[in-house]
């Protein structure tokens, strides 16, 4: 089905060929910086000791000068006579150097590059390779091969204006989540203003913010009101990562910047504030804004780090480092580093906010990438794949990051802080990958949890209630959810997903107290999150028992992905993590179905059943069911210690944290259950014998 | 022609054309191409810093040295060798007797600083050229991105060094030869060929390497300012 259309096999033929050899040549014609670099290379074999990738596989084509050699020699062999005289000299021979499986390698090639600038940092003539990676990438993507993974993102980043592909009323159902966590953490209401004319300042991060580091986006929340900076974010222009730099697609990182562009002009701001986003800053300050709107627009583009290390040095922020007690170090995103000269201000509020900073050597402007850049991060399949085995997966956590986890693991630093969606991910998967416990997040998840706010302080100005806030999605919520397989009703892909989600209205008055539920003898709902495995159906049938026994709602959770690898994607993997495809509303009621027919058989004519088919695989989504009351008690199969679960590093941490009860049956056998203390304290409703359970810890 | 009057007279006017046309050509091929902010940080702030760190890195090999310290050992060197042979061969065209009586220096004061820093710069430029070569050969990661191209300029570079070392150190050589013919060539006078065949080869080689600059990885040498400064441009 559509998988199989995405995935569109690109026959290369001499008319694609063609295609290569034209816009290489037309290099000559060409931005300064190509002709440049097409000229000078002396070939002294720097940069390959300045690789990441280079140092961990030292293989013939992880060399970054033979990689731009790909470009180069195609360059340089039909240039003017006396070119191809010395070509001739040089024994370069035209016939091999490009044919249909070399364009086929070019995918691997310049996707292997994370395009970070360390090369160019040491190259003794000033060539910065990633500019030639760019050009390889954008020949790539006129052909139609550039990975499927990309290409979704920024079809879906066309579609919604943001990444993650968030309509209007999931957009806003998160920030109600954040406002209601934000006032449990700190006692107070803060509100995350949407769409505010004349504020003074638009706030933009990564969409991939929202969902994957719900709290970094808390600590801007805390920041700005704490600072009493008059604030604003704006659903349009709720993403400031541009996939366009990574692509080589120039209009469509011209276009995606016109959205931040647009926003600024409709909301009158003063200052556009990009967030902990390395890319997303270099592309609004460096590579747009001025550059494409020219030297008067009436806005100011910035970092919420400079806009922090201000702060502080006025003493805005009351920080208490001693709330932070694990032992942090900063990677410097190549973005910011090599690219945005952000080094010393995320250095300041780290600081500021916790007690033991160490740094990594090297840093700064001298850092290894995380081996995630240049968009890689999110590539998990096989794609471009002929001669070579490994998955991108693999090669991210074998090869590409082999020296950043050399050089985390060198500090013995338990929290690593990243402030880039795309270092997060793949610095996350790597700790996990290679088992080292270490946690990985934003500053400002630093900044959160040290800062000390002013239970007396009310916002200065309590914005009105957006038009949005009115909009009621009139989709049925989960408790009246028809058992039918659920028809997609709009053409967003995450409608079916979130749009079931009455969105809470944002009342400021409403204290914490009231919100903890009632104390219940008996059970009224028994959440499931489900998984085809051994200890998912033991999981399941102890839920199944539980709830008939309370006669209780059973609400079955499923994720698109499996929640026990933690990666959020746009795009559905399959199993084998070969196939991708699109998260389309067909995709999803296809997966909805399945998910049916695999219970239906197994609930044994039990009624009281909601099923959920949750986008994706990270957890907020369950924790916002269970603030609502769908359950009380959250049942999952326990795969064995240190299983990654949900956007938690492990699914013991992500039990322990959680604010409800959380049973894990498993792993070895279905009568052993794993509690939390939530979940301790109302055993006596869950239906476990004695010696049967252990709590957590 | 023989071959004196091809090296000593045809040659230098093609080398001359070529030479110009093809480094012009370059430039205002460079100039006129489109430039898109590109900067690598942290950079300077202003122009004059910009290209005070510019010179900096092209005149110490900066990069190099925090990065490669025994390759920065080997191509500062030979560069500054290079460099020194080429200031010292101003006395092969001419000579600056007025330069040598403000510094107070007889001719065979200059005459021996001649022999003692140009031979040594002629004995060092040698092996630091040996080392670079046995380098793309010996180090695999600079082995494989080697190409003919590499290969063939270290050995034309050797081949010159050669001669001119077998020119200082061989045979005796006057230079007031060659400056009588340079002086004949410039204003398109009958020349007098300095004979020596290893005059005649030095003289050849250089040439050719000249000619080949403009076409060549020896672009870096014009190249290098321009691509540092679009790194380092505000």
């Amino acid at each position: 089905m559509s998988s199989e259309n995405q995935k569109k096999d690109h026959e290369i033929g001499q008319a694609e060929i063609d295609k290569v050899v034209a816009a290489v040549n037309a290099i000559k014609d060409g931005p300064r910086v190509l002709q440049l670099y097409m000229d000078i290379c002396a070939k002294c074999g720097t940069c390959a000791e300045q690789c990441h990738v280079s140092q961990a596989d030292p293989s013939r084509r992880t060399n970054p000068a033979l990689r731009s050699d790909r470009i180069r020699k195609l360059f340089k062999k039909d240039m003017s006579t006396i070119r191809r005289l010395a070509s001739a000299l040089a024994g370069m021979d035209s016939r091999n150097l490009l044919n249909k499986d070399t364009v086929e390698e070019w995918v691997r090639d310049f996707y292997e590059c994370s395009g970070c600038r360390r090369c160019a940092k040491f190259c003794p003539l000033g060539i910065d390779n990633s500019v030639i990676t760019r050009k390889g990438r954008a020949i790539l993507h006129s052909l139609g091969l550039t990975p499927t993974k990309l290409v979704t993102t920024q079809e879906v980043s066309d579609r919604f204006g943001n990444d993650e592909g968030f309509p209007l009323p999931a957009f806003m159902d998160v920030i109600h989540f954040l406002e209601e966590e934000l006032e449990e953490q700190h006692g107070i209401p803060i509100k995350i203003p949407v769409d505010k004319e004349g504020a003074d300042v638009l706030y933009v991060g990564a969409s991939a913010d929202f969902a994957s580091s719900p709290d970094t986006v808390m600590g801007y929340a805390a920041f700005f009101h704490a600072t009493g900076i008059d604030w604003t974010m704006s659903y349009e222009a709720c993403d400031a990562a541009n996939m366009g730099l990574f692509s080589g697609d120039d209009p469509h990182m011209k276009g995606k910047n016109k959205i931040l562009h647009d926003a600024c002009l409709r909301l009158k701001v003063k200052r556009l504030v990009i967030g902990e986003c390395g890319h997303a800053y270099r592309v609004a300050k460096h590579i747009g804004g001025t550059n494409y709107w020219g030297n008067d627009i009436p806005y100011e583009i910035t970092s919420i780090f400079i806009l922090a290390s201000e702060a502080l040095r006025k003493g805005l922020l009351r920080l208490d480092p001693s709330r932070n007690s694990v032992s942090v170090t900063y990677h410097d995103p190549c973005n910011f580093g090599r690219s945005a000269a952000i080094t010393e201000e995320p250095r300041e509020l780290i600081r500021a906010c916790v007690s033991d900073f160490r740094e990594m050597t090297p840093n700064r402007e001298h850092n290894w990438c995380c081996g995630g850049g240049g968009g890689l991060a999110n590539f998990d399949s096989a794609e471009g794949v002929k001669k070579r085995e490994t998955t991108f997966e693999e090669y991210r956590m074998k090869i590409a990051g082999k020296k950043k986890l050399e050089q985390i693991l060198a500090t013995r630093a338990t929290y690593v802080a990243s402030p880039c969606a795309n270092c997060k991910r793949q610095i996350t998967q790597l700790m996990e990958y290679h088992k080292t416990g270490v946690q990985v997040g934003g500053v400002f998840d630093l900044l959160n949890r040290a800062i000390i706010l002013d239970k007396s302080h009310r916002p200065r100005i309590v914005p009105p209630q957006t038009e949005f806030e009115k909009t009621d999605v009139s989709a049925p919520s989960l408790k009246e959810a028809d058992p039918s397989p659920a028809k997609p009703t709009g053409s967003s892909l995450s409608v079916v997903q979130l749009s079931q989600v009455k969105p809470e209205s944002a009342d400021l008055s409403r204290g914490i107290m009231e919100k903890k539920a009632p104390e219940a003898v008996e059970l009224k709902g028994v959440g499931l999150c489900a998984v085809y495995s051994q200890q998912g159906e033991w999981a399941f049938d102890y839920a199944l028992s539980l709830a008939r026994r309370n006669k209780a709602r059973l609400n079955i959770y499923q994720f698109l992905e499996s929640p026990y690898t933690f990666q959020r994607d746009v795009v559905f993997v399959d199993a084998a993590k070969t196939k991708t495809a699109p998260v389309t509303p067909e995709l999803i009621a296809e997966k909805d179905k399945e998910l049916r027919f695999w219970y239906d058989e197994r609930l044994g004519g039990y009624v009281n059943v909601g099923f959920r088919l949750c986008e994706g695989n990270d957890d907020w989504e369950v924790k916002k069911c269970f603030k609502r009351g769908d359950y009380e008690v959250l049942v999952i199969g326990y795969q064995g210690p240190g299983t990654p679960f949900g956007g938690a590093t492990t699914i013991e941490k992500f039990a322990r944290r959680f604010r409800g009860a959380v049973v894990l049956v498993g792993p070895d056998d279905p009568h052993s259950f794993y509690v939390n203390k939530q979940a301790e304290e109302m055993l006596g409703r869950l239906n476990i014998p004695k010696d049967r359970w252990r709590p957590l810890d | 022609m023989t071959v004196a009057n091809f090296v000593g007279v045809f040659l230098p006017c093609l080398t001359l054309v070529v030479f110009l046309a093809g480094i012009v050509y370059r430039i205002r091929k460079w100039n006129r191409a489109p430039v898109g902010k590109m900067t690598l940080t942290p950079a300077p702030s202003t122009v004059p810093e910009k290209w005070k760190q510019i010179l900096k890195e092209v005149l110490i090999f900066k990069q190099l040295f925090e990065g490669n310290k025994s390759l920065w050992a080997g191509t500062w060197v030979f560069h500054v060798a290079l460099a020194l042979i080429l200031v010292g061969h101003s006395r092969v065209v001419t000579d600056f007797p007025r330069l040598w009586s403000a510094l107070g220096m007889s001719n065979a004061n200059v005459d021996s600083m001649s022999n003692i820093v140009g031979g040594t710069a002629g004995v060092i430029l040698l092996v630091m050229g040996i080392y670079l070569l046995f380098r793309r050969f010996a180090v695999h990661r600079v082995r494989e991105i080697s190409d003919v191209e590499d290969y063939v300029s270290l050995c034309l570079i050797l081949a010159i060094v050669i001669s001119g070392d077998i020119l200082r150190f061989g045979t005796h050589f006057d230079l007031n030869q060659t400056r009588e013919y340079f002086a004949a060539l410039i204003t398109l006078q009958p020349v007098t060929i300095p004979s020596n065949p290893y005059f005649l080869l030095h003289f050849f080689l250089g040439q050719i390497l000249i000619m080949w600059i403009p076409f060549s990885k020896f672009l870096h040498i014009p190249g290098v300012f321009y691509s540092k400064a679009l790194l380092y441009q505000q």
